[in-house]
């Protein structure tokens, strides 16, 4: 049982817990089109049960999804970290971004940092992304994140594929793990050009 | 290659955790046989009071696991985001669960209610009239709250007769889109000072 939820701070990102002041971001984009690979668009009702329960996960399972927020600004882009709702097989890093943050590469960095802390601090084995296959641009985070689709593993209700993150062995020291973190320090510095950046 | 690459931007990249308290105290209250916690408060073992196999079953829908599982977190999420909520009611002698008492406020409620849940074993004992006179007492006198409603089925007898017997006013029939039943009445508790000289209204309004 967590006393209180971390905080990450990323180079750009600041990761908290979901608070009350962020509940009207959180639904404008679950009351919105943006929801329909989440089970939205959601009612008021539910929308603000969801973000109860948001919370209430960190309580019951003792890790949960954090609001992501600009380090500077403060303002908000979207959620990520670990969910496991009822009826969830598997332990899941997930994400959403708020329709007008996308492209900016902060899933990546903010589900990155999100991965990391389970892995290093929570010690957890593995982790999967259930992703509504017709989602597109999350299947391709996921697949910048190293995961891959896993054919066999259990899906929360038959209608979404199961991308299985690599294993903390897998990823420490990685090419994987390189490759990300020159990518965020691309998006947070477009004339950031390494010795060896493909220029293609 | 690439682990020279990464040397050059790691330092940007580094990743930061620190833990930070959020502040939140949620309250508790003691009555003579029963203590109210806040199930939103960071020693509260959730799991292992509503979640685990075997735990005490109260809520409604609660034979459904998942659907426990959810109404769980969100009455914990409730009191974060109202700073108010269903309390845990615990047995002292025994430290055992037996249900659930307090203001449910969620989006789409026309007001705040008082509602509660008991164990099928706690109940013929006045736990809930007990645990109901001590939160009335911590929403009128602490969170200075002028009145709170109930929102009871006319079917439903046992908590009618509990309404009445904390001093609860029957008005007029309620419904609204998520209601869960359809044949409901507010009742209307309120602090007890108002209650002297006016003689509590035990019948039907209309």
């Amino acid at each position: 049982m967590p006393s209180s939820i971390p905080v990450i701070e990323t180079k750009r990102l600041v990761l908290r817990g979901p608070e009350t002041v962020d509940y009207p971001d959180f639904k404008a984009t679950f009351s919105s089109y943006r929801a329909r690979f989440m089970g939205g668009p959601l009612n008021p009702y539910e929308a603000w049960m969801l973000y109860a329960a948001e919370i209430g996960h960190w309580q019951v399972r003792g890790f949960g999804m954090w609001m992501i927020h600009d380090k500077i600004t403060e303002e908000t882009y979207g959620m990520a970290g670990g969910w496991m709702p009822a009826g969830w097989p598997e332990r899941e890093i997930a994400w959403i971004i708020w329709p007008d943050a996308a492209g900016k590469g902060y899933a990546l960095e903010a589900t990155h940092a999100a991965r990391n802390y389970y892995y290093n601090t929570l010690g957890w084995d593995g982790a999967v992304s259930y992703i509504d296959p017709k989602n597109l641009d999350s299947i391709r985070l996921a697949e910048r994140l190293g995961a891959q689709k896993d054919h066999d593993a259990d899906t929360i209700d038959g209608s979404d594929a199961v991308y299985r993150h690599p294993a903390p062995n897998a990823l420490k020291d990685s090419q994987l793990i390189h490759g990300i973190e020159m990518e965020i320090s691309h998006y947070a510095d477009p004339l950031f050009k390494p010795e060896g950046w493909a220029l293609d | 290659m690439h682990k020279q690459i990464a040397a050059a931007c790691a330092a940007g990249v580094d990743t930061d955790v620190v833990m930070s308290d959020t502040g939140y105290r949620f309250p508790s209250l003691m009555t003579q046989r029963l203590t109210l916690v806040s199930p939103a408060e960071a020693g509260f073992d959730a799991h292992d009071a509503f979640l685990r196999i075997g735990a005490p079953r109260f809520i409604d829908a609660a034979d459904d696991p998942d659907a426990l599982w959810w109404s769980i977190a969100t009455i914990i999420g409730h009191w974060h985001l109202r700073g108010y909520g269903l309390f845990a009611l615990v047995e002292r002698s025994t430290g055992r669960p037996v249900g659930m008492i307090g203001p449910w406020f969620p989006k789409g409620w026309p007001e705040p209610e008082l509602s509660w849940h008991l164990t099928e074993d706690a109940r013929g004992k006045g736990y809930a009239s007990e645990a109901a006179e001590a939160v009335l007492d911590w929403l009128f006198r602490e969170k200075n709250w002028s009145n709170i409603a109930s929102f009871i089925p006319e079917d439903n007898t046992a908590s009618i007769a509990l309404a009445q017997r904390i001093g609860a006013r029957p008005e007029q029939l309620v419904s609204f889109r998520l209601a869960p039943a359809n044949n409901m009445r507010t009742w209307r508790h309120q602090p007890r000072q108002r209650l002297l000289g006016e003689p509590v209204i035990t019948g039907r309004l209309q």
